[in-house]
């Protein structure tokens, strides 16, 4: 890594997690156009902090830190009272070698987003971080608490996604 | 997991990342950084031009200034400019690199953002009242001057500009008062929920 530039290294993390920022960016923002500028927004922060990055964390961690602090300051407390009920009929992907499954997948996938979505912001991160495969110590050094609150959180968001899952599952 | 009613974590974290994923996007957000980045270098640049413009331009009219009451006028001008930019760099210090900080830090820095822009805005008022009171005296004394005196024709222009000026920036100063309120009240309520456990 001792001879990549900034923006060669900016590029590699870009295609790294770019994808795990839109899920994220996701879970904070509804308005597709909203999301959009959410993610430009929070890979410029990337770019811009990246030269006083040490490598005092791993790349992952430091890029969640960014992406979690723009996500806060993008919250409009106002709008998110009056959120919109959820959209059952989220966009759905095209299907793969095995459509059923994938379908399957993509629709329950599009309701667990949906659902995040529901949860009050302290869960929210919790939970988010949680499902883009980081540990309690991560998503505790991301977030600034303790990995016993990491734990107390998650537990009572599982309990809230599961409710609300449930609830969507029943037939009607 | 204290109910074993609650979902299976492993399947709710491939449902996750089963969301769907454009590509190309990431080919835009590169086109995007790199406008940005221009556009930030520009606006550090700009401060300086600005900053390095206006001040020898105040200093040379001080300079060369008719009276004793205009050379006053406009160095107490030049002065304020440089006070008001100082102050602006001292009370931006430590809260500008923040983006890589843990959430807590990160909204420990919000607050002390927030407590900053309330003291600029409180400065810019006394900054306003100075600089309305500087221009005013010059004014004045350019409609009573014995040497060079603005003809009487054009005083209500020197008056009608020196009161446009003082009601655009009143008028700015309240828009942005009512922003800082909102935006605190914004704050308060997102870092209670923050906090929440």
């Amino acid at each position: 890594m001792g001879s990549e530039t900034r923006d060669d290294r900016w590029v590699r993390m870009l295609q790294e997690h770019d994808r795990s920022l839109r899920r994220l960016a996701a879970s904070y923002e509804r308005d597709p156009a909203r999301q959009e500028d959410l993610v430009q927004e929070i890979w410029f922060a990337v770019w811009r902090t990246l030269p006083r990055f040490r490598d005092e964390c791993s790349e992952r961690t430091f890029v969640f830190r960014i992406a979690h602090n723009r996500a806060v300051s993008h919250i409009d407390y106002t709008q998110r009272r009056r959120a919109e009920p959820l959209d059952e009929e989220a966009p759905i992907a095209a299907p793969n070698a095995d459509p059923e499954h994938a379908l399957s997948q993509q629709q329950r996938s599009a309701r667990l987003h949906a659902a995040v979505q529901e949860l009050p912001i302290a869960m929210r991160q919790v939970v988010v971080l949680t499902l883009e495969g980081l540990t309690n110590a991560e998503v505790a050094d991301i977030v600034g608490i303790t990995e016993n609150t990491v734990a107390v959180r998650l537990t009572r968001a599982r309990a809230a996604l599961t409710r609300a899952l449930g609830a969507r599952r029943e037939p009607s | 997991m204290t109910s074993r009613d609650d979902l299976d974590l492993k399947e709710m974290v491939d449902d996750w990342q089963a969301a769907p994923y454009d590509a190309a996007a990431a080919e835009q957000i590169r086109h995007y950084v790199a406008r940005r980045g221009g556009l930030f270098w520009s606006f550090a640049v700009a401060d300086f031009v600005v900053g390095g413009i206006a001040l020898p331009v105040l200093v040379y009219l001080g300079l060369v200034s008719r009276t004793d009451v205009e050379r006053m006028a406009m160095l107490g001008l030049a002065s304020i400019t440089v006070a008001a930019v100082m102050f602006g760099w001292w009370n931006r210090r430590g809260v500008l690199r923040s983006s890589a900080t843990t959430i807590a830090d990160y909204v420990a820095i919000s607050a002390e953002r927030l407590r900053r822009m309330r003291m600029a805005w409180r400065v810019s008022w006394l900054v306003l009242a100075a600089e309305v009171v500087v221009l005013s005296i010059w004014v004045w004394d350019r409609t009573h001057s014995s040497t060079s005196p603005i003809a009487a024709a054009n005083q209500p222009f020197a008056w009608g500009w020196l009161g446009g000026f003082t009601l655009l920036a009143v008028f700015a100063l309240v828009k942005f008062g009512r922003w800082l309120e909102r935006d605190a009240e914004r704050f308060i309520a997102l870092k209670r929920e923050l906090e929440r456990d």
